[in-house]
């Protein structure tokens, strides 16, 4: 299964409840295209960085979804064609997270090791020490 | 003795005779932060390498690394894309 993220932004003259209703059609789309909705959510209206549509404000909002890969081209096709939507982006995520997480494997097996490496140098260095002493 | 000398204050000299700055290279600000993954959507640290204009900052003036740099050029040009930075700025 291949992980996505997509986010869209809705026009803001839509209302609240226009917002709603909209958001559970794309759900209910990927649902039945056979992806899994992992996360919903709204981040609220936000000022866009310039003019799209001559409006300058849009209510953001990202999903998460699993899938195989099939269902992308028609999600992606609807967002475009919907009226409610200005702009949209659907990512594949899931080979950015496998990096990270190789990431963070790789910075903790080098910190197991440094740190058995200087458990071990100061052992030697404490039995070296003893021994200087027994020589005094 | 006096040669040696000449070597050292010429090296630290450039042509026009004016003493070199001295430049520490100062570590990628993401490897120091160990950042695996920079986001499209983390507007606040894409603004830092945006600077007036909303130009993405070379890698000479802000000294990220190559593999760092790539990764927030993707994420700069997502955010546009997205209208969360702008394109150009007057």
């Amino acid at each position: 299964m291949r992980k996505y993220e997509l986010l869209f932004i809705l026009r803001p003259t839509l209302s609240d409840h226009e917002a709603a209703a909209f958001i559970e059609q794309v759900k209910e789309h990927i649902g039945n295209v056979g992806a899994t909705l992992t996360t919903v959510q709204n981040l609220g209206r936000r000022h866009l960085a310039y003019e799209i549509d001559h409006v300058r404000e849009g209510t953001y909002v990202l999903m998460h979804f699993e899938g195989n890969g099939v269902e992308i081209a028609e999600l992606d096709r609807r967002l475009r064609v919907s009226d409610a939507v200005l702009r949209h982006i659907i990512l594949r995520i899931d080979e950015e997270l496998k990096r990270v997480e190789r990431m963070k494997r790789r910075r903790q097996r080098k910190a197991a090791r440094r740190a058995r490496a200087a458990a071990t140098r100061q052992a030697r260095e404490g039995a070296k020490g003893k021994a200087g002493e027994e020589e005094k | 003795m006096a040669a040696a000398e000449t070597v050292n204050t010429s090296s630290s000299m450039t042509s026009a005779g004016l003493p070199h700055r001295v430049r520490r290279r100062r570590e990628c600000r993401f490897c120091r932060e160990k950042v695996d993954l920079i986001d499209y959507k983390d507007v606040e640290t894409l603004k830092a390498f945006t600077p007036e204009r909303g130009r993405i900052m070379p890698r000479r003036l802000s000294g990220v690394c190559a593999p760092h740099q790539r990764m927030l050029t993707r994420a700069i040009k997502r955010a546009r894309n997205m209208a969360l930075l702008p394109y150009v700025t007057d």
